[in-house]
């Protein structure tokens, strides 16, 4: 488990997180959303030990991640934006790092490239931005990690691809495995990401499961506008619309009409969705 | 203490740290040990071309590489490879994507510390040394005409132009070496330092030291009584007339562990809190 406590960074005197708290459980694909320079990408290099927490703490499973003790970098991998062209042979680059993870499984890594379409006799230097991409994110699968922190994983990858990744994220990782993906795609990963959380400005907008959002909110994909909806938008043939979820109604969650939604109306949401957490 | 250090997992990491090198610099490495052959192939090359055209401008004569030239190059070749291997081999420690999955690697700081020192600072510079020389020995056997070998002047004292000053007579081999550590101490350390321009910057800052302290020494020297200072120098010598070898050696391997465990410690809290 990965516990945030009261963690504040910024850089220089640009505060960038200011009093983020949350856990991160055990066996979830946590979406990490938000927009652009609110600090996804900072959160996920404190939470693999890249940067030195400011205030407060991020403790994963006990211990903090800057100390970069083994123990704990056996158990996390963290993959990049942006990834290193080695002048090696993807196969060769796999097998000689991937000695230093304990669960590590080469055939996996190998089955993976085979999923993605992608040689993994090729020399990484020689390699497309997608093809590149491909071959770190079958490594991440393959190294076991409990922690896999991936920042916009499917950025540079093609439309196949964006569903292979889909189904390798289900099919290789174990039950066990926690996830955090940052993305500004979330039509790539909708259907696998829960919970969602939605970073703004120095704080957690929300930290909900896709159960507990579609037990507060109300996804309405009918051709009625109605009155009191958070986020509104004009689909061909209809509209989708986002409404706090008084009737208890089940729908499917959205997660860009519910990112617009959150953006939109802060502190409703943030009330909305503490309350819960209070009853 | 797992945690902190464990020699299964720095032969595993220290095998992979060597491999990983060659892999990304062998032709940066290749290229330095081929030299004595390529200025071989450059001396018969424009020997052939001035004996071509000898008869018209006998101006120049090639013939071979003797010892004093195949020395200097070897000492200037050290050099230039001392000062870039560092930068070269580990300078992607500040990189973002390389650096951070350098980091990431499961392997303790220590671990990754002592591999990169041993690397930088004994394992490269010799293999480099013995393959140059070795090069430079085979050139030398296979074609007579070169003279003695740089390895055979070391110890005949053929080769005076690494002697630098007589004091040191009979330490060629330790000044060589004790160079070279300063020299791959120093420009490691300003590898991890600087993001770009890492070897103009580290020359850069030297000369930026070296000028302080030559204010300073003067301002020191401005305020000194030059003859009774010059009168104790001079009675300081006389005093230690046979063992001056002794003791300039002894400042020379001083000043070197000075700079060395400098720098040493510098690296280590350099790798110890790098972030990306």
């Amino acid at each position: 488990m990965i516990e945030i406590k009261n963690l504040v960074f910024s850089y220089g005197k640009e505060p960038v997180l200011d009093n983020i708290s949350t856990t991160l459980e055990e066996g979830r694909i946590y979406g990490l959303l938000g927009e652009n320079g609110v600090g996804k990408t900072t959160l996920l290099t404190l939470l693999c030990g890249l940067k030195k927490v400011g205030e407060g703490s991020i403790l994963t499973d006990g211990e903090n991640p800057f100390d970069r003790k083994p123990s704990l970098l056996e158990k996390q991998y963290y993959l990049p934006d942006e990834v290193a062209p080695v002048p090696m042979r993807a196969v060769d680059h796999a097998r000689e790092r991937g000695r230093f993870w304990p669960l590590y499984d080469q055939e996996k890594f190998l089955q993976i490239m085979k999923e993605f379409e992608t040689d993994p006799n090729m020399k990484m230097n020689q390699m497309s931005a997608g093809q590149l991409k491909k071959t770190y994110i079958s490594f991440a699968l393959a190294t076991g990690a409990k922690y896999l922190l991936m920042d916009e994983p499917t950025n540079g990858l093609d439309i196949p691809s964006k569903a292979q990744f889909r189904s390798a994220v289900m099919n290789h990782t174990s039950e066990d495995c926690t996830i955090v993906i940052s993305t500004h795609q979330v039509r790539d990963l909708e259907n696998i990401i829960d919970p969602v959380i939605i970073l703004d400005k120095r704080d957690v907008l929300l930290n909900a499961s896709i159960e507990e959002i579609s037990s507060k909110l109300y996804f309405d994909y009918g051709n009625t506008l109605m009155d009191g909806a958070l986020f509104r938008e004009q689909l061909p043939g209809g509209f989708l619309q986002v409404y706090p979820n008084y009737d208890g109604e089940e729908s499917k969650v959205n997660i860009e009409a519910l990112f617009n939604a959150v953006h939109a109306h802060k502190n409703l949401i943030k009330g909305l969705f503490n309350k819960k957490t209070e009853e | 203490m797992r945690d902190t250090f464990d020699i299964c997992r720095f032969g595993k990491y220290l095998g992979y740290d060597l491999k990983s090198r060659w892999t990304e610099n062998r032709t940066f490495l290749l290229t330095f040990v081929l030299i004595p052959f390529i200025l071989y192939l450059l001396y018969a090359f424009f020997s052939g071309t001035s004996h071509a055209v000898s008869s018209a401008f006998t101006v120049f004569n090639f013939g071979h590489p003797g010892i004093a030239v195949r020395a200097g190059v070897f000492v200037f070749t050290a050099l230039v490879f001392l000062i870039q291997y560092p930068s070269k081999a580990y300078g992607f420690i500040t990189e973002k994507a390389k650096g951070s999955q350098w980091i990431e690697l499961p392997a303790s700081r220590l671990e990754k510390y002592l591999s990169m020192m041993l690397i930088c600072l004994v394992i490269i510079p010799l293999a480099f040394f013995c393959a140059y020389l070795l090069g430079d020995a085979i050139i030398c056997l296979i074609d007579k005409q070169c003279g003695t070998s740089i390895v055979s002047g070391w110890f005949s004292g053929a080769t005076d132009i690494i002697k630098i000053d007589p004091v040191f007579s009979g330490h060629g081999i330790w000044f060589v070496v004790s160079g070279a550590l300063q020299t791959s101490s120093v420009f490691l350390l300003g590898a991890l330092i600087f993001k770009k321009s890492k070897v103009a910057k580290t020359i850069l800052t030297l000369f930026i030291i070296s000028l302080v302290f030559s204010i300073l020494t003067t301002l020191v020297m401005s305020n000194t009584n030059l003859d009774a200072f010059g009168d104790r120098i001079r009675e300081w010598i006389f005093n230690h007339a046979e063992s001056l070898d002794f003791w300039f050696n002894f400042w020379n391997n001083v000043w070197l562990a000075l700079v060395v465990i400098g720098c040493g410690i510098w690296s280590w809290f350099r790798i110890k809190n790098v972030q990306h």
